[in-house]
C-alpha cells in the first residue's frame, strides 16, 4: 500500500479511534485508580491502601457468595439459552412447504423480547408474577399449583423466577445467532443422509450439531460474558433478596457504590469482575484453539 | 418398527406438529406482552380481581391520557429522544468513517485496534459506570444530555464499528478502485458511492446505537440526577417500587417505552438480524 493510502486509512479511522480510545481508555484507567484507594464519599476520606481492597473483597463473604451466584446463574441460563436457542432455530429453519414468509413473521416475533427495555419488562414481569395475578392464575388453572405463590419474595422461588425472565428477555440473540449456523448448513447433506436411511435424530446429531460447533463456541462465550452482566432486571423485580439470594455481582457493584458510597470498594469489585470476564474469554478461545 | 405411513400423511403430519410447537412458543412469547397492552386499559381496581379477568368489560383509555397528560412523563420522553438520537448521530458517523479505514486499508495497529473494539465488549457496565460518574462530575457534564451520550458511545461506537466493518468488507474494492481512477477524491468515494450502497448495514447500526441508547437502563440511572434530565427508563423504574402503583398507567408507559423500538424494527428487521449475524460468524 502506498504510504498516501496509508495516511488516508489512518485519517478515516482517526476520530472514531481517539474517541474511543478516551471514552473507553480513561473509564477504565480511573477505576483502576479507584480500586487501589480506600475512597469512601460518606466520610470525604480518599487514601492510597494500594492491594488492601482486593484482599478485602476477596475475603468478604458477601463477595464469594454473590460471585457464586453470578457464576451459577450465568452458566445456567447459557446452557438453558443454547437449548431454547436451537429448539426455536430449528423451529424456524424447518424446511416445511409454504412457509417461508410466515417464518419470517415468526423470526420478528421471537426477537421480540430483546426489543423491551429491562425497565419495561421489569415492570412488566411483576405485573404478572404478583400474587393473583397472570401467572398463578394459568398454572392454577393448569393445575400445576394450587395456591397463589410469591414468586419474587419467596426464597425457594425467587431464583428460578428470576432465571426465567431473564431467559424470557435474552433468548433472541443466542437464537438468531445458532439460526445463522443452522441456514449454513448444506441441504444436500440431510438429503444424502436421508437416502442413506438416516432418521430425523440421527441427522440431527450427527450432521447438524457438528458442523454448529463453531458458532456454538462462539454464541457460548459471548453468552457468558452477557450474563455476568446482567444488573438491570434482578435490580428491578428483586433487589436481590430476598435474603440476597438473588445477589449478582454487577448488583453488588451497584450497591457498593452508590448506595454505600464505599467507592474504592466497588471499583475494586468491578476489576474482580473484569478479571473473572476475562479469564472467562480465555478459557473459551483456550478451549477453541484445542479444537482445531 | 412403526408402520410405514405415506410420505404425504407423514408430511402432514410434520407441518401439525411444527404448527403446534410455533403456538405454543409463540404464545410464551407474546403473551406477557399482549399482557400489557390489556392491562393498561383495564381500570386499576381490576387489576388483581377476584374471579381473574382476562379481558375487562370496562375498558378505558384513561391509564394513557393521564400519562400523557403528566409533565413529567413528557419530559423524561424527550430526554430519552434526545439522548438516543444524538448517540445514533454521533456513533454512526464516526463508526462509518471507522469501518470504511478498517475495510479498505492496511495500516501500522489495526489489528490491534479491532481487537480492542472486540474487547471492550467485555468490559461490566458496573465497572465502567463507577469511573464516568466521577469524570462526568469532573468535566461539568454529570447530569447533561452530553454526559450521557459520551457514556453510551463507550459500549456502542466499537460495537457499531465492529459490525459496520464486516459489512464494508461485503462490498467489493473494485468499486473504489473504479472510482478513483475515474478520478474521484476519497472523500467523494466514501460518501459518493460506498455510503449509498452500505445503507442497508448502516441502517442496522443506527438501529442497534439506538436501541441501546434507549433501553440503557444503568447509566441513566447513574449519570443523572434531577427530574428534569432523566430518561424514561429511570423514570419507570422509580414508579416500580412503590406501594400504591398505579399500574394500568405503569403499563402505559412501558408501551410508550416499548414501541418506538418495535416500529423501527419491523422495518429493519432483516438487515438487524444480518448485522448480529456477520458480527458473529466473523469471529
Amino acid at each position: 500500500m502506498s504510504i498516501r493510502a496509508k495516511i488516508e486509512g489512518i485519517l478515516c479511522v482517526l476520530p472514531a479511534t481517539i474517541w474511543l480510545l478516551v471514552v473507553t481508555g480513561w473509564p477504565l484507567f480511573e477505576v483502576l485508580r479507584l480500586s487501589l484507594f480506600k475512597f469512601d464519599l460518606s466520610i470525604a476520606q480518599e487514601r492510597f491502601i494500594g492491594f488492601q481492597n482486593y484482599k478485602a473483597v476477596l475475603s468478604d463473604p458477601t463477595f464469594v457468595h454473590s460471585l457464586k451466584n453470578t457464576t451459577l446463574f450465568a452458566l445456567t441460563t447459557v446452557v438453558l439459552h443454547i437449548i431454547i436457542g436451537i429448539s426455536l432455530a430449528l423451529l424456524l429453519n424447518a424446511p416445511i412447504p409454504g412457509t417461508k414468509k410466515l417464518r419470517n413473521i415468526l423470526r420478528g416475533i421471537f426477537v421480540f423480547p430483546w426489543l423491551f427495555a429491562t425497565v419495561a419488562a421489569a415492570s412488566l414481569w411483576i405485573l404478572v408474577l404478583r400474587p393473583f395475578g397472570l401467572a398463578d392464575h394459568v398454572l392454577m388453572s393448569l393445575g400445576l399449583i394450587n395456591q397463589p405463590q410469591n414468586f419474587l419474595g419467596n426464597p425457594s422461588l425467587a431464583m428460578p423466577t428470576v432465571l426465567a425472565m431473564n431467559l424470557w428477555k435474552t433468548y433472541p440473540l443466542v437464537m438468531i445467532m445458532i439460526l445463522s449456523g443452522l441456514q449454513s448448513v448444506p441441504h444436500e447433506l440431510h438429503e444424502a443422509a436421508k437416502i442413506d436411511g438416516a432418521n430425523v435424530f440421527q441427522g440431527f446429531f450427527y450432521i447438524t450439531l457438528p458442523l454448529l460447533k463453531g458458532i456454538l463456541l462462539t454464541v457460548t462465550l459471548l453468552d457468558t460474558i452477557w450474563m455476568f452482566k446482567i444488573f438491570d432486571l434482578v435490580y428491578l423485580t428483586t433487589g436481590g433478596g430476598p435474603l440476597e439470594i438473588t445477589e449478582l455481582l454487577p448488583l453488588t457493584i451497584y450497591r457498593q457504590g452508590f448506595l454505600l458510597l464505599k467507592f474504592g470498594y466497588a471499583a475494586c469489585l468491578g476489576m474482580i469482575l473484569f478479571f473473572v470476564v476475562a479469564a472467562i474469554n480465555v478459557i473459551y478461545l483456550i478451549v477453541g484453539r484445542a479444537r482445531r | 418398527m412403526i408402520t410405514k405411513i405415506s410420505l404425504r400423511t407423514q408430511r402432514k403430519l410434520n407441518t401439525i406438529l411444527w404448527f403446534i410447537c410455533i403456538l405454543f412458543c409463540a404464545g410464551l412469547v407474546l403473551i406477557p406482552a399482549t399482557w400489557m397492552v390489556i392491562s393498561s386499559m383495564k381500570p386499576n381496581y381490576e387489576q388483581f380481581s377476584i374471579p381473574f379477568v382476562w379481558f375487562s368489560k370496562h375498558l378505558t383509555l384513561e391509564a394513557y391520557r393521564n400519562v400523557l397528560a403528566d409533565p413529567s412523563f413528557l419530559q423524561s420522553c424527550t430526554n430519552s429522544y434526545i439522548v438516543s438520537i444524538g448517540t445514533t448521530i454521533l456513533t454512526v458517523s464516526l463508526s462509518t468513517l471507522a469501518a470504511y479505514g478498517f475495510s479498505r486499508f492496511r495500516f501500522f495497529g489495526r489489528t490491534a485496534l479491532l481487537v480492542y473494539a472486540l474487547a471492550s465488549q467485555m468490559f461490566p457496565h458496573a465497572l465502567l459506570v463507577i469511573p464516568y460518574f466521577f469524570i462526568l462530575q469532573r468535566l461539568g457534564l454529570y447530569d447533561t444530555y452530553l454526559g450521557l451520550i459520551i457514556s453510551y458511545c463507550a459500549f456502542c461506537l466499537p460495537l457499531c464499528m465492529w459490525m459496520l466493518w464486516n459489512y464494508f468488507d461485503t462490498i467489493p474494492i473494485s468499486l473504489d478502485e473504479a472510482a478513483l481512477i475515474d478520478g474521484c477524491s476519497r472523500i467523494k468515494i466514501i460518501f459518493g458511492v460506498i455510503v449509498p450502497l452500505a445503507t442497508p448495514g448502516i441502517l442496522a447500526t443506527a438501529a442497534f446505537s439506538f436501541l441501546y441508547a434507549w433501553n440503557n437502563f444503568l447509566f441513566a440511572l447513574c449519570l443523572t440526577g434531577s427530574d428534569k434530565m432523566r430518561p424514561l427508563t429511570v423514570l419507570i423504574a422509580g414508579l416500580v417500587g412503590e406501594y400504591t402503583t398505579q399500574w394500568n398507567e405503569l403499563m402505559a408507559m412501558a408501551f410508550f417505552q416499548s414501541v418506538p423500538l418495535i416500529i423501527v424494527f419491523v422495518f429493519l428487521q432483516k438487515y438487524v438480524v444480518s448485522g448480529i449475524t456477520a458480527g458473529a460468524v466473523k469471529q
